[in-house]
């Protein structure tokens, strides 16, 4: 396995900075490039072209992801298998109109590969610590340079290539704008001792491709056959086409574009030189699988973290705009609500003052009612008394006590005086009687009485009855 | 290490453009947008108590009509009676003067009359009566003031005092009627505390204690 870095040189187009050809270590594995050789990301590898194929179709106004989708299923339908099984990139060029398609039609040119093929390839490079973000066919890759270092003869219609290399050898052919088909050509089997006769056989091949070429449906008139690769082997061909028809037949020397220590031998490296030009130039022709080459990642990674930052970016600006907006809109609020509480003030300031002094009236009303307007009708209980009690009766004493929160109280002390003690019972119970009828007195309990017998002064016999009644006067006390 | 020359190369037009956006974005928002962002969760504050206030004192002056109504037609002929039952002075001869008078007419001879201590009971103790500004009142007056501005400097003195006299005299149970009818006639409030009629020979021995009373004075 060869591996090699370019970059851009003064001279000439590109500079060859290193070639390496890794070979197995003592234990059998390879060896592994080192990390400070590969750059990060401009890293291609060039697969073989045995299994990689050209398919070019005509298809009508669609998107790209329409068109991978048809190709895959072209694919999947013309090779067999399913449609997984196939990895394609492709090129998009508008019908011209030069080969009888309509211009609303759009050719499409595909390159197809085996998935496990190329994952092979993959696996083997990353043996060797190679973590390549691309992958290409060698014819495509030399395509691109001839495009790059012929672009006369790439822009000038039909023409055919031929690559004579030490592993693959091939030709394609194609226009100025694709390529049409590809073909692996057969190795020298004598091992380069009968040069003429392999230049013989693959002149056929290439009179047989240039004619098939005119046949196939976007066809070519191939007008230019360019030769590179090995020297001897291209200056035979070359020798062999340029007497058979009226092609131009031109020896070309694509490691001529390249800066390099030692040019001699850098033939041996062209479609790897070539696949490492075409990266600088930014074509792109990508057989890796998505999840390989982590383009799949990048563009939508790309479009979140682009997405994020603009929001997040956004998030200050509006923040402050808002916040000022939000400021404004309370400020003027809050102005507004000063003005209606400076409104409100007077007025909540005398409601205020009044609630207080209906609290004060409340007070004075009870006060009022307790202590002032509380005063009990003695003078009519009295007199009901007086006019209630006969003459045998005969008061001791009469107390009247305030009741503080309850009614006052009366107590009556007396005696009842008669000749016999049912007598003076009688003028007792008639007397208690009456009391009850009393208005403004409520009998608070029974009486107490003791009946007491005695003579009086006139040495009369006298019977008492000694009675205690308690009541509470009752009623209205408004005098 | 890499190198400064090294270090330099890697910071690309675009990387410092974005370095200095993101410089750009972190001043603008400790500048701008927090000092901001304070300002509005301030005002929002300021907005709440300011609503909490309107909404308060557009209640309060809803209230204020009833209030003031009642103060209007009620407060003026009810002080006249409470100033009259309840006087801001304790005028202690005055009513001596009116009780000797209605036991003169009654035709009561030997009247003795004294103002004698209270001894607290629970019942006519200084202090009477409710104030604005008692237990209850006070938290419903202090927070008036401070919410309302209120003014309570003109309120009524709703607090009394109590004062206490012992009168004696003897006299026919009909006149003690008639002088204990007669006692409504005092214009100022008076309270029986006790009345005690006792049987003598000539007739009856009164004696009797009232309370009357006067608007608390600091």
């Amino acid at each position: 396995m060869t591996a090699l870095k370019v970059g851009a040189a003064k001279e000439k187009p590109y500079r060859v900075e290193w070639i390496k050809t890794i070979s197995a270590g003592k234990d059998g594995a390879p060896e592994r490039m080192r990390r400070e050789d590969m750059p990060d990301s401009q890293t291609i590898l060039v697969l073989p072209g045995d299994d990689i194929s050209i398919l070019s179709v005509m298809l009508p106004e669609m998107n790209r992801k329409q068109m991978h989708a048809a190709l895959r299923g072209i694919a999947a339908r013309e090779k067999g298998g399913q449609q997984d099984d196939w990895i394609i990139d492709f090129r998009v060029s508008r019908g011209n109109g030069a080969s009888g398609a309509p211009k609303s039609r759009i050719k499409v040119t595909g390159v197809v590969a085996d998935r496990m093929r190329v994952e092979q390839s993959y696996a083997e490079a990353k043996n060797i610590g190679f973590a390549p973000r691309k992958a290409l066919p060698g014819f495509i890759a030399l395509e691109l340079l001839l495009r790059i270092g012929k672009p006369d003869i790439a822009a000038s219609g039909g023409w055919l290539l031929v690559f004579l290399g030490e592993k693959e050898r091939f030709l394609c052919v194609g226009d100025s704008e694709s390529l049409l088909l590809s073909r692996i050509l057969p190795k020298d089997l004598s091992g380069g001792i009968e040069r003429d006769e392999y230049a013989g056989k693959m002149a056929v091949e290439v009179e047989r491709s240039a004619f098939f070429a005119r046949q196939a449906e976007n066809s070519v008139e191939v007008k230019h056959i360019v030769v590179c690769g090995e020297p001897e082997g291209c200056n035979k061909l070359v020798e062999n086409l340029a007497g058979r028809s009226d092609w131009d037949v031109v020896r070309w020397k694509p490691e001529e574009l390249f800066e390099a220590e030692t040019e001699e031998g850098l033939w041996k490296h062209s479609l790897e030189l070539a696949a490492a030009a075409a990266v600088l130039q930014g074509h792109s022709c990508n057989l890796l699988p998505r999840e390989l080459s982590g383009e799949s990642a990048r563009p939508a990674f790309r479009r979140a973290a682009i997405a994020s930052a603009a929001c997040f970016g956004a998030v200050v600006p509006i923040l402050l705009v808002g916040g000022m907006r939000t400021d404004a809109i309370q400020q003027k609020f809050l102005r507004d609500a000063s003005a209606r509480i400076g409104e409100l003030q007077g007025r909540s300031e005398n409601a205020a003052g009044a609630y207080l002094r209906n609290r004060s009236i409340k007070v004075c009303r009870e006060n009022i009612d307790k202590y002032g307007m509380g005063r009990p009708e003695l003078a009519r209980v009295l007199d009901e008394i007086a006019l209630r009690a006969p003459s045998d009766i005969v008061f001791e004493n009469l107390r009247v006590e305030d009741g503080g929160d309850g009614p006052p109280g009366l107590v009556l002390r007396g005696t009842s005086v008669a000749g016999s003690g049912e007598r003076a019972q009688e003028i007792f119970l008639r007397f208690l009687g009456a009391m009850d009828d009393c208005p403004g007195l409520a009998r608070k309990s029974e009486p107490s009485f003791l009946e007491i017998g005695g003579i009086d002064s006139e040495d009369l016999v006298r019977t008492r009855v000694a009675f205690t009644i308690e009541y509470d006067i009752v009623g209205d006390v408004v005098e | 290490m890499k190198s400064f020359k090294e270090t330099m190369k890697r910071i690309t037009p675009g990387r410092a453009l974005a370095a200095g956006f993101a410089l750009a974005w972190v001043a603008l928002f400790f500048s701008g947008a927090l000092p901001v962002m304070k300002m509005t969760h301030e005002n929002t504050r300021k907005i709440e108590s300011a609503s909490a206030a309107i909404a308060s004192m557009t209640a309060m002056s809803a209230a204020g009509g009833w209030f003031e109504a009642v103060v209007r037609d009620v407060e003026p002929g009810l002080m006249e009676d409470y100033g009259r039952l309840f006087p801001p002075e304790k005028g202690r001869e005055d009513l001596f003067l009116e009780l000797a008078r209605i036991a003169g007419d009654c035709g009561i001879e030997q009247f003795v009359l004294r103002e004698i201590p209270i001894v607290d009971d629970g019942e006519g103790a200084d202090g009477h009566g409710g104030d604005p500004a008692n237990d209850a009142g006070d938290e419903t007056a202090g927070m008036m003031v401070r919410q309302y501005a209120a003014d309570v400097s003109g309120l009524p003195e709703t607090r009394l005092r109590t004062f206490r006299l012992s009168m004696n005299f003897d006299t026919e149970y009909g006149r003690a009627a008639e002088f204990v009818s007669r006692l409504g006639s005092v214009p100022r409030a008076l309270r029986v505390r006790s009345l005690d009629i006792e049987q003598n020979s000539g007739g009856v021995t009164v004696t009797m204690e009232l309370d009357y009373y006067a608007q608390w004075k600091n």
